[in-house]
């Protein structure tokens, strides 16, 4: 099972990547909403999560209301089927 | 009528254009001066029975737009940001200072986000996952939504859709949007991007596209003797348009005035051309009525021809006949390949550049006119001329006609 820092690293370095996040603004509580992500980048965050970390989230296992935490909790329940 | 209040006078204050021959309007306007063709082979077209085309050379997308929005746009939405944001900056316009309400955007487009439709069918045939962008990258008329959205244009915003005719449509529409006071600003014209395997072997299949596959730089060659089909193309033009008065009171320079617009179908043939070409000449006559002028006063045509058999020959038995050898007419096809829903507005941003600069462009590759054609075709090198009153005609597939009369200011 991939540790909760690597996947908030792998998380954190996508949102910086792909969404253009300016990575100050990235903290524990920020909810994907705040970074400027909404509904549909959501899902394509999904798509990026599931390549690079050789994941299967279902469509809906992300939403914009979500924070960093629970991403990462999200993230780290994925990695461990 | 025109005067305080009833000003009907519509002017270009802007013009942005991205095309086979560069990006921008400089690149462009000396790559079609220079009369050389655009068509290359075309290495997402390999295998193909038509594999060459004119493509946009270096397009960045994530260069102009940033990545993320890029990643979200087809790409000729991401054309139509380029051409339109040169557009607005060579008007002197700001988007975070305009009243949005009052600006209007109206863009014409014939394939929409084709290729991300190809795209993402394939994906979907090899088991992986659509993107979630995939509709509104696809739908046609997101390209006005996106360019409203991105301008905070907040007046009427939609797309005309008539083929290659789309971007001519565009424009008359956003001519009239002004002259009924519903806008005050209209951004208007045309993109596509519709070089792609499907709608190249589509049109390959139809026998419409040149199989020059030997020799790509001189397949696009209208009016000659030896053309055999169009080559396909992509690319944007954008016009800035506003009420004359209006761009006088914040001190813009109009470039050239939207003199009239005509538009008609011909209600003959899926494909084919009405063999008078008496639905172009209805469109013709319409927008030369709305510009309070007459065949006579006509002494530039941009002509819609294409490079196929018979549509340029049914157009040039047209413009004879109307005009004989007295208008210089030119298709700057020759050098940019069939633009499609982007044709009409790259090739009113030239007409406005060869009113404003007194200069014809030649009509790349016309070496011998077909024999059947008595006009002043344009060929070989650029022809100075002042141009009092010039028409840029377009005709597309169902038989859909437009037409825009443009004039000095």
């Amino acid at each position: 099972m991939t540790t909760a820092a690597t996947l908030r690293a792998s998380l954190e370095q996508m949102l910086t990547d792909k969404f253009q996040v300016d990575p100050a603004t990235i903290t524990d509580t920020s909810t994907l909403t705040d970074l400027g992500l909404d509904s549909l980048a959501v899902v394509e965050l999904i798509d990026f999560l599931d390549a690079g970390l050789d994941l299967r989230l279902q469509d809906d296992a992300l939403h914009p209301a979500m924070t960093v935490d629970e991403a990462v909790a999200v993230l780290r329940q994925g990695s461990a089927t | 009528m025109t005067g305080p209040g009833s000003d009907q006078n519509v002017v270009v204050t802007g013009v942005g254009l991205v095309s086979a021959a560069g990006i921008g309007v400089d690149a462009t306007w000396k790559g079609v001066l220079a009369g050389q063709s655009t068509a290359r082979t075309h290495p997402d077209l390999a295998g193909l029975a038509v594999d060459f085309a004119c493509e946009v050379p270096g397009f960045d997308p994530a260069a102009h737009l940033g990545a993320n929005l890029a990643r979200r746009m087809d790409r000729h939405s991401q054309l139509a940001f380029v051409a339109g944001d040169e557009a607005l900056r060579m008007a002197g316009l700001r988007p975070q200072e305009w009243d949005g309400t009052r600006v209007g955007v109206v863009i014409g487009t014939a394939f929409g986000g084709v290729t991300t439709l190809e795209d993402q069918t394939l994906r979907l045939a090899r088991g992986e996952p659509v993107s979630a962008h995939t509709v509104p990258m696809v739908a046609p008329n997101m390209l006005a939504g996106q360019l409203s959205l991105h301008w905070g244009a907040r007046g009427p915003s939609f797309v005309a859709c008539t083929a290659c005719a789309s971007g001519t449509t565009a424009i008359g529409l956003g001519a009239q949007l002004l002259r009924t006071g519903v806008c005050d600003i209209v951004v208007a014209g045309g993109s596509d991007a519709p070089v792609n395997r499907i709608i190249t072997a589509s049109f390959a299949r139809m026998s419409a596209l040149s199989p020059r596959r030997a020799a790509p730089e001189l397949a696009s060659r209208p009016f000659d003797a030896a053309r055999d089909g169009f080559v396909l193309g992509e690319g944007a033009g954008v016009l800035v348009l506003e009420r004359d008065g209006q761009a006088a009171a914040r001190g813009a320079r109009p470039l050239a005035r939207i003199a009239g617009y005509g538009a008609s179908a011909d209600a003959h043939h899926v494909a084919a051309p009405h063999p008078q070409g008496s639905g172009l000449e209805q469109a013709m006559r319409a927008a030369l009525a709305e510009a309070g002028a007459t065949v006579a006063d006509v002494d530039h045509v941009n002509a819609h021809a294409t490079s196929t058999p018979k549509g340029d020959l049914v157009e040039a038995g047209l413009l004879a006949r109307l005009f004989g050898d007295r208008a210089s007419v030119t298709s700057t096809k020759g050098a940019l390949g069939h633009t499609m829903g982007a044709a009409g507005a790259i090739e009113a941003a030239l007409t406005v550049l060869a009113v404003t600069e007194r200069t014809v462009p030649p009509t790349a590759n016309l070496e011998h006119l077909d024999p059947r054609i008595e006009l002043d075709v344009v060929s070989g090198a650029a022809r100075p001329q002042p141009i009092a009153l010039a028409l840029s005609n377009s005709s597309g597939f169902g038989g859909q006609n437009a037409v825009l009369a443009l004039s000095p200011c």
